[in-house]
């Protein structure tokens, strides 16, 4: 490994298996394409050789995570073998998934090839509001019985819950459905203004600055001690109680050590390249990763930048090293600069909000 | 092995680090290297006390003054560490004095 990999290992990568979706979720930032008839394959989506040439060289320099995603990671028909292929690597692999597809045998070759973690998507325990959030007529049952199918399978299983106005209700339900099931954590994402989300923030569908604050509270001083549940409300540290940050493992985006890989095989730097185009750095069919990794001017850029130039509060918070902005992605989908400051800090500063103790005049 | 700290030594803030105090302590911060530390309430006392004219020695002889049910050997053992831990990420400095001459 060359001294600039060293410091800079590609310990993950981020692996959109697919563009196709069997739900329509509401929020989605990478915006898939619906298929109700999703038997066949795409003919836009990476071969599983040059993924396997790309994985080869990635470990080189320091891969040592994928992450599959989607689309519906499921729905496509090498899934297994891309799955296998990544275990026979001795590489951890975590899997985002709606759940609906999940079958026994599925669960059976997720087990047998040691996958680290399994996500379920799931935001409400009322079959309605699910189906009306994940766009597709019948859907909650199918969910239901793929997570259920996980957590009783011994996969370590986590739902993700996507929040909005409208099922923070759900919040304390879902935490004692994942207790009843022994699904080990509860990761609560608020939903963000990319992608499909944007609509939530137009029609002022997103819960607000203030209730975000409330909830986290919440969640660490009650619900954290009453349920044996991990739960994961992922706001920016900056914004977490001292407690919190004492004392609990946070969610931080490692971006300087991830790629993205799309389902057509680009390299981007994680899914928000299926939008914002100029963020993608070639394609697993023609450039080596390796080259794009220690040279792509993007990502020298943010290795420049990320932390030190972070604009605005990012810039001025004493956790600016560690949360390194919190998501780059949807900054730059906000603002198209990928030094701009998160929005839910931004806002938290603009009211006030935002402690000065972790402000650097 | 020779000592780290030496109740001769002085010790004195890093003014290029940032002090922050909240509810039960305070954070450290060093813009420069991005090194991040909280110390609680005792930490934050011994800390400011580290104002390059005060010895280790005389540091730990006014915790020890205060604390008089925890054994003094104890305290000497503990502050050295958690002042060692401040130097090596830089938030205090060690004062030159006539043994390193």
């Amino acid at each position: 490994m060359t001294d600039k990999n060293a410091r800079y290992p590609l310990n993950s990568i981020y692996l959109y298996v697919t563009d196709r979706c069997n739900l329509r979720c509401k929020h989605c930032w990478i915006e898939p394409l619906y298929c109700e008839d999703c038997e066949d394959n795409n003919n836009n989506e990476f071969n599983l050789k040059y993924l396997k040439k790309a994985i080869e060289d990635a470990r080189e320099i320091g891969l040592n995570r994928v992450k599959v995603t989607g689309g519906e990671p499921f729905l496509r028909k090498d899934i297994i073998d891309i799955i296998e292929y990544l275990h026979a690597q001795n590489i951890t692999v975590d899997i985002e998934t709606n759940g609906t597809l999940v079958n026994k045998e599925i669960v059976e070759v997720l087990r047998d090839n040691s996958v680290n973690q399994v996500s379920v998507s799931l935001d409400s325990m009322t079959a309605e509001q699910y189906e009306t959030f994940r766009g597709v007529k019948g859907c909650y049952n199918d969910a239901m019985r793929g997570l259920s199918l996980l957590a009783e399978g011994g996969i370590n299983t986590q739902i993700i819950m996507t929040l909005y106005k409208d099922n923070v209700s759900e919040i304390e339900r879902l935490v004692d459905l994942s207790s009843q099931m022994g699904v080990e954590s509860l990761k609560i994402n608020p939903v963000m203004p990319t992608g499909r989300g944007v609509k939530f923030f137009k029609n002022n569908e997103n819960v607000q600055f203030d209730d975000l604050i409330k909830i986290d509270r919440w969640i660490e001083e009650e619900l954290l001690s009453k349920y044996n549940v991990d739960i994961h409300f992922d706001i920016p540290i900056g914004l977490k109680s001292l407690k919190c940050i004492r004392t609990r493992q946070l969610f931080e985006c490692n971006i300087l050590n991830i790629i993205g890989i799309l389902s057509d095989g680009t390299i981007s730097l994680c899914g928000i390249g299926q939008t914002e185009t100029a963020l993608n750095m070639g394609n697993i069919a023609v450039d080596d990763i390796r080259e794009v990794w220690a040279n792509n001017p993007i990502l020298q850029k943010l290795r420049m930048d990320i932390p030190h130039n972070l604009e605005g509060i990012c810039g001025r918070c004493i956790f600016k090293f560690r949360c390194r902005g919190a998501c780059r992605a949807c900054a730059y989908g906000l603002t198209g600069s990928l030094n701009s400051p998160f929005f839910v800090c931004h806002e938290a500063y603009e009211k006030g909000l935002f402690l000065e103790s972790r402000i650097i005049n | 092995m020779e000592e780290y700290l030496k109740n001769i030594d002085r010790l004195s803030q890093n003014r290029d680090c940032i002090f922050r105090e909240e509810e039960d302590g305070a954070f450290l911060f060093d813009p420069e290297t991005g090194n991040l530390k909280f110390i609680n309430n005792m930490g934050v006392n011994i800390y400011q006390l580290c104002d390059g004219r005060m010895t280790v020695g005389d540091i730990t002889s006014l915790v020890i003054e205060n604390y008089g049910d925890i054994s003094s050997k104890q305290i000497e053992e503990d502050i050295k560490v958690f002042l060692k831990s401040l130097v090596e990420m830089e938030f205090l400095r060690r004062e030159e004095t006539q043994h390193d001459r």
